[in-house]
């Protein structure tokens, strides 16, 4: 569902009018995974778009298809999975690429050169029997033609750009030699290797611990602000959303269900999901049962029809949300919710954990 | 953490484990100590001198035993017939000659008086061991010892050279196969099913009785083009294994190509299991060489391999000195390969890799 969004004012300048480029724009993507069992839709019309510098949080339960949203923006979606439709724009230097269809051999060129990846599972993204500064140095070669030992270098500069603690000594040092702050650190340098211009950023921090959790956030954060890289951050945690992001997008079984700027969405929460999200959050003050989100999500072979959440929405009026998918809808300037009833919707029923509706 | 100076990567703390058998690293000195005499054989046995002056110039003669065309021509101009030492006195009396530990040679019995108050070579019964022949003399009077150094040479090139292609083609078609899946894989794992149904032993017999002049290298080259199946298998299921590793999809992510990956990041991390048939495989190659050399079809004479001295022994079962000694170092031999191929089973086996923490 594409939305019509009236281009920000740009201040005078010498050239005509010309609304800034997004950086990366995610244009109704449908990535399907075709299994012997039938048809999954893990992404199912996604349109996203990220500006130069800024940080979009991709915030959702386990399975709502938030990674394979990454994975398709690199195109490293495994088999059975394929693109099915839609665009994914990059552009730089006032050039335009369309990544779904860009041939394999510029892709290599995008992917650690233009749009760097961090993943989630620090303990395996490093290949065992090779040093740190190989596998650094290794990163900037495949990119730019230099010496191995101008690479060794850059190895040991990115080394101290993420903070790791005597970086001299850890570029000879093998990855079982580090712990997973340490080796999230490593892969973050890996991913600034060649500078690009976006990071995406697989819930980087969701297998630390929440000491290096915060450590981790804030280099990102200063990262950010230092080389003004874009990051795409996917977490299912609101709390780390909430301290880095300057836009959010909430996603539901393969769909956005809401999109604003950050400090409007934590403020102002219109989709029924997002305020269930919110409402899940244990404060500590209150005493009592947790509030959850009735239900389940839905396995992507048994998607409800229409709204997906209808069957665990406590605003859910029948034939509206079943018939037909409600379409994103901008309420207030730059925040978007896909649903009738965003006007009207109040908190949601609150029920004690484990209740079955 | 670790508290070792020097990190050690996989191979580093492999070769500590294996240093710990003493029985392994026995077995290591005694190759090296084969491959040692192997290449020094014209300097241990031999009737050529090692380096001589003749004429004002100086030659070495000996490397004539490893290819005739190194022998200069000098001394085929002025008529030595192969030998030495009365000729150079002869014919310059001012030529030196450094000469080999021990006058016998691998190819002829040595003549009566060839070299100064030294009897001819003794043939048949009377070919015991003795001072001058160490190892006895084989039917023809030639000396068994010259005989099983210069045959060092072909029982570890048959070792080597067969197994080098056998486990280059072997990690080839394996790697394909398991990397690529689909129609690749179903396509190398039929072609190593229907090699694996050749008998190696009953090819080799029908390669040489077809050929006008079988050598060594046919052999070695039909073992290794019969031998790489194991070798295969083994390699597909390593890359199968580890073609989803998350380090070969960050790697991806880093804009790194198949070959690249395949070659620098798969590789290395699956080389260790394979080694091992490696290994085995080499003692096996040396049995069979021996088992055909002893049944007379081995590389035909003058060429010197230990089988062929047992083959010797087959007329005339009281010449035992014709079984002892080559049996014995033949033992030895296939010995120490399997010590050490299950040594580095043992160091290299990932299972204990946690254990080293």
């Amino acid at each position: 569902m594409l939305v019509e969004r009236s281009p920000t004012p740009s201040p005078p300048q010498l050239f005509t009018n010309v609304p800034p480029m997004p950086l990366l724009d995610i244009q109704n993507l449908v990535t399907a995974f075709h299994t012997p069992a039938g048809r999954v839709p893990a992404v199912d019309g996604v349109s996203l778009s990220i500006e130069p510098g800024k940080t979009l949080g991709l915030v959702g339960e386990s399975g709502c298809g938030k990674s394979v949203t990454a994975m398709s923006i690199l195109r490293l979606v495994a088999a059975p999975g394929v693109i099915e439709s839609g665009r994914i724009l990059l552009s730089h230097d006032g050039h335009t690429d369309d990544l779904v269809t860009l041939p394999e051999r510029e892709l290599r060129r995008v992917r650690g050169g233009r749009i760097g990846m961090i993943f989630q599972e620090p303990m395996t993204s490093l290949n065992p029997v090779f040093t740190i500064g190989e596998q650094i140095a290794e990163a900037v070669r495949l990119h730019r033609d230099v010496a191995p030992a101008v690479a060794r270098a850059r190895a040991l500069e990115l080394l101290r750009l993420v903070r790791l603690a005597d970086p001299e000594r850890r570029l000879d040092e093998y990855p079982h030699q580090f712990s997973g702050g340490m080796r999230q650190r490593v892969m973050i340098a890996m991913a600034l290797a060649c500078e690009p211009d976006l990071v995406i950023a697989d819930e980087p921090t969701t297998a630390l611990d929440v000491t290096i959790q915060a450590q981790i956030l804030e280099l990102l954060a200063d990262l950010r602000r230092r080389l003004g890289t874009a990051l795409l951050l996917i977490t299912h945690d609101l709390g780390v959303v909430a301290e880095t992001c300057d836009d959010v997008a909430v996603m539901y079984a393969g769909r956005i269900v809401e999109q604003a700027p950050a400090a409007e969405l934590f403020a102002n929460p219109r989709h029924p999901y997002t305020i269930g999200l919110l409402a899940a959050r244990p404060s500590g003050r209150r005493s009592g049962p947790l509030t959850t989100i009735p239900g389940m999500v839905p396995a992507p072979r048994e998607f409800p029809s229409g709204c997906r959440f209808h069957p665990r929405c406590s605003v859910a009026r029948l034939p509206d949300c079943t018939s037909h998918l409600p379409a994103l809808v901008e309420i207030a300037p730059g925040h978007l919710v896909r649903c009738p009833f965003a006007d009207t919707v109040g908190a949601p029923r609150p029920s004690t954990a484990g209740s079955v509706p | 953490m670790n508290t070792e100076t020097r990190p050690a990567g996989f191979w580093g703390d492999a070769w500590r484990r294996f240093r710990g058998r003493p029985l392994a690293v026995a077995a290591l000195g005694f190759v090296a100590g084969l491959v040692l005499v192997a290449l020094l054989s014209p300097a241990i046995a031999g009737t050529k001198p090692v380096l001589c002056r003749y004429k004002g110039r100086i030659y070495a003669p000996c490397l004539g035993y490893f290819d005739r065309r190194l022998e200069p021509a000098i001394f085929t101009k002025d008529r030595f017939r192969g030998s030495y030492p009365r000729n150079l006195r002869e014919k310059d009396p001012e030529s030196w000659a450094i000469w080999p530990l021990v006058f016998q040679d691998p190819y002829r019995s040595v003549r009566a008086d060839e070299w100064p108050g030294q009897p001819a070579n003794p043939a048949r019964d009377e070919g015991r061991p003795s001072r001058r022949n160490l190892f006895g003399t084989d039917q023809a009077g030639i000396d068994v010892f010259a005989k099983m150094v210069h045959g060092t040479t072909i029982a570890l090139l048959v070792g080597f050279v067969s197994m080098g292609i056998a486990g280059t083609v072997g990690i080839v078609v394996g790697a394909l196969g398991g990397y690529f899946g689909g129609w690749i894989d179903m396509l190398t794992s039929r072609i190593t099913e229907v090699v694996m149904c050749i008998p190696t032993l009953v090819l080799i017999l029908a390669i040489i009785a077809l050929i006008e002049k079988p050598t060594i290298w046919h052999t070695m080259a039909i073992i290794g083009a019969t031998g790489w199946t194991g070798i295969a298998r083994l390699t597909r299921g390593e890359f199968l294994r580890l073609r989803g590793a998350e380090f070969v999809l960050a790697a991806r992510a880093t804009g790194a190509g198949p070959l690249r990956i395949m070659l620098r990041h798969i590789l290395p991390n699956a080389l260790a299991p394979v080694l091992v048939p490696i290994t085995f495989g080499i003692a096996s190659a040396v049995l069979l060489e021996s088992s055909l050399s002893f049944l007379g079809f081995g590389p035909p004479p003058p060429t010197a391999s230990w089988g062929s001295i047992l083959n010797d022994a087959r007329s005339n079962l009281a010449m035992w000195w014709l079984v002892v000694f080559p049996g014995i170092t033949i033992f030895l031999t296939v010995l120490a390969y399997n010590l050490i191929g299950e040594a580095l089973q043992e160091s290299t086996d990932p299972r204990l890799r946690e254990a080293r923490k």
